[in-house]
C-alpha cells in the first residue's frame, strides 16, 4: 500500500496521484466498489421502466453511534428514500468532503461499514468524488449521496394519494436514532446506551406490495418524525388524521429521555421506521405482513379522517390515553441539528 | 388504593358543586394539561386556568435587555438556559444578540457557566439565572462555587422568584375569581407544604399539591373538588412519593445561605414584596449589577402583548388580538409564546383548532 499517511492531506483531494491512491487503495475496496472505471461519470446501460431518483447529505455527529455510523447510515438514507416511494435501489453514488486531517483509518472503518449495508441493499455504487477542505472549513467528513432505483410497485405510493378512511401503519417504534444521537452525544449532561433503530426499510415495503395490500402513502421517518410524516399527509391529500397515543410504539429509554427534556418521541427522527397508508380494511393484512418481514413491532396507529374544520396546521390529532382528543402539534423544526 | 386515570375521571364527572376555577401554577403542569387533553376530561363548570407558573414568562423585559446589553456592548460571554434566548425585549432578543456575533451560550445546568469561566480567564462571563425553588439550590451552588474559587470574571444576573407570595397575591384579587390552587410539584419537592399555609390562610383557599402524570393531576384535581365540595380549604399533599411536607431541608439551606429575599416584578403582576431572591452577603460581589454595572430598567410590554393578564389568569390565550396571528411560536411576540412552558405556547400547540 502506498498510502503512507494516518491522516487526509489537502494533497489527497489534489485529483493528481494522491488522490488516485487514495481512492485505489483505500476508499473503492472499501466500500465494495474495487471493479469502479475511473471514469468522468458512470455508463448505467440502458434502463427500462419508471425510474426515481432521490439525493441527501449526511452529516451527523457523533459519527458513530450505538446502532450505526456515518456510512451506514449515507446508504440506508438514500435507500430508504427510494424504497418508501416503490423504487428499488440500484445505483448509489456516494461523494465525500473531508476537512484535512481526517484519520484514515476511521474513513476506512466508515466507507466498509458502508460497503457492507450497499451489499444488504442490493444496489450498485457506480460514482462518487472526493474533496478535501482545509482543517476547520468543516467538521471532519460530510457525505453526500444520490440514488437511482426503479418503480417495482405500481400505482406508486404518493403523499397526495391518501383517502378518508385509509388505515395508517407504523413500521416500529419511534424516536430512537434521534435520542440514540443525543444521548452517544452526551447532550443535556445525559449519557446511556440506546441504539439506533437504522436500517434499510425496503424489505417491509415491498413485501406489503407483494402481499397485494393496496399502499396509497408510504414515509421514511426522519426529521420531524412521525408528526411531520402525518402533517405532510394530512397537507397534500386534503385530509385529517386521527391516531391512538396508545398504540404508538416507544422505547421505554426514548419515553424517559423525552419527559425528561420535554419533548414528544412523535417529532424525533427515525432511520429505519416508515410509516404506511394503506386502503380501508387493507390494515390488519398489512400489520400481519410487515410483523412477518421483520418489523414485529409495527402497529396500527390511526386514520385518515374528513379534513377538520379550521386551522392546516390542527389536522393531525390524537386520542390521548385518557381518551381525550387533541392537536399534534406539528414540529417546528428547532430541535437537534445534525443528527443525520 | 392507587386508581386509575378512567375511575379519576369518572369521580371528577360527579361534581355537581357550583362553578370553579382552579388555577395551576407551574408551567410543567399547563404543557401536562394540555398534552393529556385533561381540559376535556373535565365536567362542565370546572374551568382551569394557568397562572404564572413559567419562569421565563413573568421574568421582566428590562432583565433581558440588561442581558443583550452586557453580550453585546460589554462583550461578555452570557450564558443561560436556552427557553430565554427568543424572549424579545426592547434591546432585542439574546438569540438576535448571538446573530449579530455575541457570544451567547445555551447551559443545561448553571455549573457549565463556572467551567466556562475557568475556559476563558480573560473574559467576563456572565450567567443570566431566571427561575423558582426549582433552580435555585442549583444556581446557588454555582454561585458558592464561583465565590470559592475566587473567579474575578464570573458574575450573576439574578432575576429569581418564589412562588408562595405570589399565591397570596392572586388569592387575594377578587378579579381573578380563583377557587382553588393545584401547586406545583417540583416547587414543592424543595420548600415542602408549610410555606403555602401561612400565604394561603386569608382569604383561605383550596389548594393541592400535584405531581406531573395525567393521574397525578387528575388525583389533585379530585382531591380540589371534594374540598370544595366539603367546604375545607387546606393545603394538601396529592404527590407525597415526592413531596416531604417539610420539603428538601439542605436545599432550602443553601438558597438561604447564597440569597435573601427582595422585592421584585413580575409580568402581569406587578411588584410582589419578598418574592424575589437576591444574592445575599458575601456573594453579592458576584451580582452582574455590582461588578459590572449592568442596570435593568422599566420597560414596558409590546404593543398589544397581554402576557400579563394571561399570566394572572384574567384572560385565556384567544382573548390577546395578537395570539395565533402575530404572536405564534416561530415569531412570537411575548414570553408566553416564547417559552416551551408558556400558557400560550401550550394553547396554540395543544389546543388550537
Amino acid at each position: 500500500m502506498s498510502v503512507k499517511e494516518k491522516h487526509i492531506t489537502l494533497a489527497h483531494g489534489g485529483g493528481g496521484i494522491r488522490t488516485w491512491e487514495l481512492l485505489n487503495e483505500v476508499i473503492l475496496p472499501a466500500l465494495g466498489a474495487g471493479n469502479l472505471a475511473l471514469e468522468d461519470s458512470a455508463p448505467l446501460g440502458k434502463l427500462s421502466g419508471e425510474q426515481a431518483l432521490t439525493t441527501d447529505s449526511f452529516v451527523v455527529t457523533p459519527r458513530i453511534f450505538p446502532g450505526g455510523d456515518l456510512g451506514k447510515l449515507a446508504i440506508f438514507g438514500t435507500a430508504n428514500d427510494l424504497a418508501v416511494m416503490g423504487a428499488r435501489p440500484r445505483f448509489i453514488t456516494v461523494s465525500l468532503i473531508l476537512e484535512e486531517g481526517f484519520s484514515i483509518s476511521e474513513l476506512a472503518q466508515l466507507l466498509e461499514s458502508a460497503g457492507k449495508a450497499n451489499q444488504e441493499v442490493g444496489s450498485l455504487i457506480c460514482a462518487g468524488d472526493t474533496k478535501v477542505v482545509p482543517r476547520g472549513g468543516i467538521d471532519g467528513l460530510f457525505i453526500n449521496t444520490s440514488g437511482l432505483g426503479e418503480v417495482v410497485i405500481h400505482p406508486q405510493p404518493s403523499v397526495g394519494k391518501v383517502s378518508r378512511g385509509d388505515e395508517v401503519i407504523v413500521s416500529g417504534d419511534i424516536g430512537r436514532h434521534e435520542a440514540a444521537v443525543m444521548l452517544a452525544r452526551s447532550a443535556f449532561g445525559i449519557s446511556g446506551e440506546l441504539e439506533s433503530d437504522l436500517a434499510y426499510v425496503g424489505d417491509g415495503v415491498f413485501s406489503l406490495s407483494r402481499a397485494d395490500i393496496h399502499l396509497h402513502f408510504c414515509r421514511d421517518l426522519t426529521r420531524g418524525g412521525l408528526a411531520m410524516a402525518l402533517y405532510e399527509v394530512a397537507m397534500a391529500s386534503e385530509v385529517g388524521i386521527l391516531i391512538e397515543e396508545q398504540a404508538l410504539p416507544v422505547h421505554p429509554r426514548v419515553e424517559g429521555l423525552c419527559s425528561l427534556l420535554g419533548i414528544e418521541p412523535i417529532s424525533m427522527a427515525c432511520e429505519g421506521t416508515f410509516i404506511a397508508a394503506v386502503a380501508e380494511g387493507d390494515g390488519e393484512k398489512a400489520l400481519s405482513v410487515l410483523q412477518g418481514a421483520g418489523f414485529p413491532q409495527a402497529r396500527l396507529i390511526g386514520k385518515a379522517t374528513e379534513p377538520y374544520p379550521g386551522a392546516k396546521l390542527g389536522q393531525v390529532r390524537m386520542v390521548t390515553r385518557l381518551g381525550t382528543e387533541r392537536v399534534v402539534p406539528p414540529p417546528l423544526g428547532e430541535t437537534n441539528p445534525r443528527i443525520c | 388504593m392507587v386508581k386509575n386515570s378512567k375511575d379519576l375521571i369518572n369521580s371528577l364527572s360527579g361534581y355537581n358543586g357550583p362553578p370553579v376555577r382552579i388555577m395551576e401554577v407551574c408551567g410543567t403542569h399547563t404543557m401536562a394539561i394540555a398534552r393529556y387533553g385533561i381540559h376535556q376530561a373535565l365536567p362542565d363548570g370546572v374551568e382551569l386556568i394557568s397562572g404564572p407558573g413559567c419562569p421565563v414568562c413573568v421574568c421582566e423585559p428590562g432583565v433581558i435587555s440588561s442581558a443583550v446589553r452586557l453580550s453585546s456592548d460589554s462583550g461578555a460571554i452570557l450564558s443561560t438556559f436556552g427557553d430565554m434566548l427568543a424572549v424579545p425585549a426592547k434591546e432585542g432578543s439574546l438569540a438576535e444578540a448571538r446573530a449579530h456575533g455575541a457570544d451567547v451560550r445555551v447551559v443545561y445546568s448553571p455549573a457549565q457557566a463556572v467551567t466556562i469561566a475557568e475556559e476563558n480567564p480573560d473574559r467576563r462571563v456572565v450567567f443570566l439565572a431566571v427561575g423558582f425553588e426549582t433552580t435555585a439550590p442549583a444556581i446557588a451552588s454555582t454561585v458558592k462555587m464561583g465565590y470559592e474559587k475566587k473567579l474575578s470574571n464570573l458574575s450573576f444576573l439574578v432575576s429569581m422568584r418564589t412562588i408562595p407570595e405570589a399565591l397570596r397575591v392572586l388569592a387575594g384579587d377578587p378579579e381573578s375569581g380563583i377557587s382553588g390552587f393545584l401547586l406545583p410539584g417540583h416547587v414543592s419537592v424543595i420548600i415542602g407544604q408549610e410555606p403555602y399555609q401561612d400565604v394561603l390562610s386569608s382569604p383561605s383557599i383550596p389548594a393541592v399539591i400535584a405531581g406531573f402524570t395525567a393521574n397525578d393531576i387528575l388525583l389533585a384535581l379530585n382531591m380540589l373538588l371534594s374540598q370544595i365540595t366539603e367546604g375545607r380549604a387546606q393545603v394538601e399533599n396529592g404527590y407525597r412519593r415526592a413531596v416531604n411536607p417539610e420539603g428538601n431541608t439542605k436545599a432550602q439551606e443553601l438558597i438561604t445561605e447564597v440569597f435573601t429575599p427582595c422585592d421584585i416584578t413580575w409580568r402581569g403582576l406587578g411588584i410582589i414584596p419578598k418574592s424575589g431572591l437576591a444574592l445575599a452577603e458575601p456573594y453579592q460581589e458576584l451580582d452582574a449589577r455590582s461588578r459590572l454595572g449592568a442596570q435593568i430598567e422599566d420597560e414596558a410590554p409590546p404593543a398589544g402583548c397581554r402576557c400579563g393578564e394571561v399570566l394572572a389568569g384574567r384572560i385565556s390565550p384567544p382573548q390577546c388580538g395578537l395570539f395565533s396571528t402575530t404572536c405564534t411560536p416561530q415569531s412570537p411576540v411575548g414570553p408566553c409564546m416564547v417559552s416551551s412552558e408558556g400558557t400560550c405556547a401550550a394553547y396554540y400547540k395543544y389546543r388550537r383548532r
